[in-house]
């Protein structure tokens, strides 16, 4: 028998078709996954939102529930305080990381269990010291806007009777911008994600932790149960398991966060860089030892230069010193055989003409004798100052001829001159004849006269000496080349044969020779 | 007829020395020269019999160098003097097959029988 009146059934009836059909948005047909829009927002690494495609632990968790529970996902990027109001339209199907709060209860359905466990901290500008709540005493502090982390700022600092601006914010992003810009003294952020953040800002953490909240996923109130049924089955089974997605994706984003993957680019660069700079030191480690090396060489050759120079030095002024020694010998020997010839004209009967050999033969000794004493004196082995030497010469002729005091006087007009001895000594024999010939002939009978000797440099390789006396001078026709007396031929020879030069002469009041000779017949022998 | 020589020597007192005494000796002295270069243009044109060659003369070219150039050419007997008797000047000289090396002072028997060996006059 059928149970009960059918009219008393109908009412049933239709309460059941009710109840179906307002269950009917849940009702998927068979096969078909459940469409879910879950809300992100910054909030890493709980939610990641950089990328295509969101990440994080509770994005883990998400992907995991739409594998196991066939759900097609689809994010809706946003902001924290207009998502979490979208929730509560149930415009978005599911929210992760909300901090669970009883109030919240009453708007939103929450999973059974926490899946992080975080609370707020206070940042501020790196270098600034905040060491405890009473440093925010009037402070400007920046939050996010219906964070549960900001109102819980607001409760702590008023139990310890604080107050502070806060200044709210759309995302925690913003939180570390305005503390950043100076716009804030200090901000308000959930512990996890302002770590991130501060990485990105110039911003550091204190010491000041308050309110610490479980974080889980919420849904509409009294809506997508199913989803939080889900949820909670599928949880339940993970949170003890080590090699659950949970605990793996905890591991990977909370506790053992995987390093920064570089680009390969980078890797290659920095590979690179170090093999370049390995190369570089190798290379500057073999330079430095060739440096150093080639430095040891180039002392050790300095050394050897600086040994040989000194020889060199000393070698030289033992030369120096030889020749000097040698020059003063010759000047001695010449001395000597002066001596002796006069000597040995002392034993013999006096006589004119012996008095004159010995005369002449003591001046011209002497004319080549003060040659090597000069050389003897100087520094300067090869040549000799003529100036000094025509001086020095003209003295001795003079005081040797023994002419009446005053009787002649001599006018000089010599250059400065260095010449060599080669040319020095035949110059001084010649100056050596002229001058005896005057004194001899040109003024006879006492004649007072005077004696005039010039010698001059013509260019750079010639000198001319020109000599005059005011004496009686020679006939008309006299012949100089013709003459056979020693000095005159000497002169000759000596000037134009030896000397290369050439040799004439004037005549007027007295005699005067004009001789030209050159001075780059010989070169410096020492 | 008397030999003729030509004197080559920078020093013109001793050349003029060596004039006297080769004079004194019958010989004809043709010229007195100071360089080696002066030397062979002058043994060119006069021809003398015999050269006598002082070695360290005034100029480029010494009287080693202007000899050799003489005999080779002109096939004229060189004596040589010198006052610096080294070896290797020695050996340079003795090299050209001379009549004689003679050092300084000249002396004078010595003299007379090395141009006297085939040469006097």
């Amino acid at each position: 028998m059928p149970s009960g009146n059918p009219k008393k059934r109908r009412p049933r009836i239709a309460l059941s078709i009710l109840l179906i059909l307002l269950a009917l948005p849940s009702v998927r047909a068979l096969g078909e996954p459940r469409t879910v829009k879950v809300g992100v927002f910054p909030a890493s690494p709980l939610v990641i939102v950089e990328g295509d495609r969101p990440n994080g632990l509770f994005v883990d968790l998400v992907d995991e529930f739409a594998r196991e529970l066939d759900w097609k996902v689809e994010y809706v990027r946003g902001t924290w305080g207009p998502l979490l109001e979208m929730l509560r339209r149930g415009e978005i199907d599911l929210l992760p990381a909300v901090g669970y709060t009883e109030a919240r209860t009453k708007i939103y359905d929450f999973s059974s269990r926490s899946v992080f466990i975080d609370s707020g901290v206070v940042f501020t500008r790196r270098g600034t010291a905040i060491h405890t709540i009473f440093d925010l005493e009037g402070k400007s502090i920046a939050g996010l806007r219906d964070s549960t982390f900001t109102a819980a700022f607001a409760q702590f600092i008023a139990s310890f009777d604080i107050k502070c601006d806060i200044i709210l914010v759309e995302d925690n992003a913003s939180v570390m911008r305005k503390i950043a810009d100076g716009e804030a003294f200090a901000g308000v952020c959930i512990y996890s994600l302002g770590s991130e953040l501060a990485r990105s800002f110039p911003v550091a953490i204190t010491p000041i932790s308050f309110s610490p909240i479980g974080l889980e996923f919420a849904v509409p109130k009294g809506r997508n149960s199913d989803l939080i049924t889900g949820i909670d089955r599928i949880m339940a089974g993970m949170f003890d398991d080590p090699l659950s997605p949970y605990s793996k994706s905890f591991e990977k984003w909370i506790t053992g966060r995987e390093p920064v993957k570089l680009p390969l680019w980078l890797w290659v660069s920095v590979a690179v860089v170090l093999s370049l700079g390995l190369l570089l030191a190798v290379v500057a480690m073999i330079l430095r030892h060739e440096v150093k090396k080639k430095t040891e060489n180039l002392r050790a050759e300095i050394e050897q230069r600086k040994e040989s120079e000194e020889r060199l030095t000393r070698s030289l002024h033992e030369n120096e010193t030889l020749l000097h020694e040698l020059y003063h010998r010759t000047k001695n020997t010449l001395q000597l055989i002066r001596s002796f010839i006069t000597l040995e004209a002392l034993e013999l009967e006096p006589s004119g003409d012996i008095d004159r050999l010995v005369r002449k033969t003591e001046d011209r000794i002497d004319a080549i004798s003060m040659v090597h004493g000069m050389l003897y004196r100087s520094r300067d082995l090869s040549r000799i100052a003529i100036r000094e030497y025509v001086q020095d010469l003209m003295e001795l002729l003079l005081a040797g001829a023994a002419p009446g005091e005053g009787q002649v006087a001599v006018d000089l007009a010599v250059d400065d001159l260095k010449l060599l001895l080669d040319t020095a000594i035949p110059l001084g024999l010649i100056i050596n004849e002229l001058v005896t010939n005057s004194i001899k002939h040109a003024f006879p009978e006492g004649r007072k006269g005077r004696i005039f000797l010039g010698l001059a440099a013509e260019g750079e390789c010639r000198i001319s000496l020109d000599y005059r006396d005011d004496g009686i001078g020679v006939p008309e026709d006299f012949d100089l080349r013709g003459q056979k007396t020693l000095g005159i031929r000497l002169i000759l020879k000596i000037a134009e044969t030896q000397l290369k030069g050439a040799a004439s002469i004037e005549r007027g009041s007295g005699l005067r020779y004009m001789i030209r000779i050159p001075t780059n017949l010989y070169e410096a022998r020492v | 007829m008397a030999k003729r020589i030509l004197i080559v020597e920078d020093e013109i007192v001793s050349a003029m020395a060596l004039e006297r005494m080769l004079a004194d000796m019958d010989y004809q002295v043709v010229g007195i020269i100071t360089t080696g270069e002066d030397a062979i243009l002058e043994a060119r044109a006069s021809r003398p019999d015999i050269v006598v060659m002082d070695i360290r003369l005034a100029g480029v070219m010494d009287g080693i160098d202007a000899a050799s150039k003489i005999s080779a050419e002109l096939a004229i007997p060189i004596l040589f003097m010198t006052g610096y008797d080294d070896t290797e000047t020695r050996s340079r000289a003795i090299a050209l097959k001379p009549l004689g090396f003679m050092t300084k002072p000249i002396d004078k028997k010595k003299f007379k029988d090395i141009l006297g060996g085939g040469s006097s006059p």
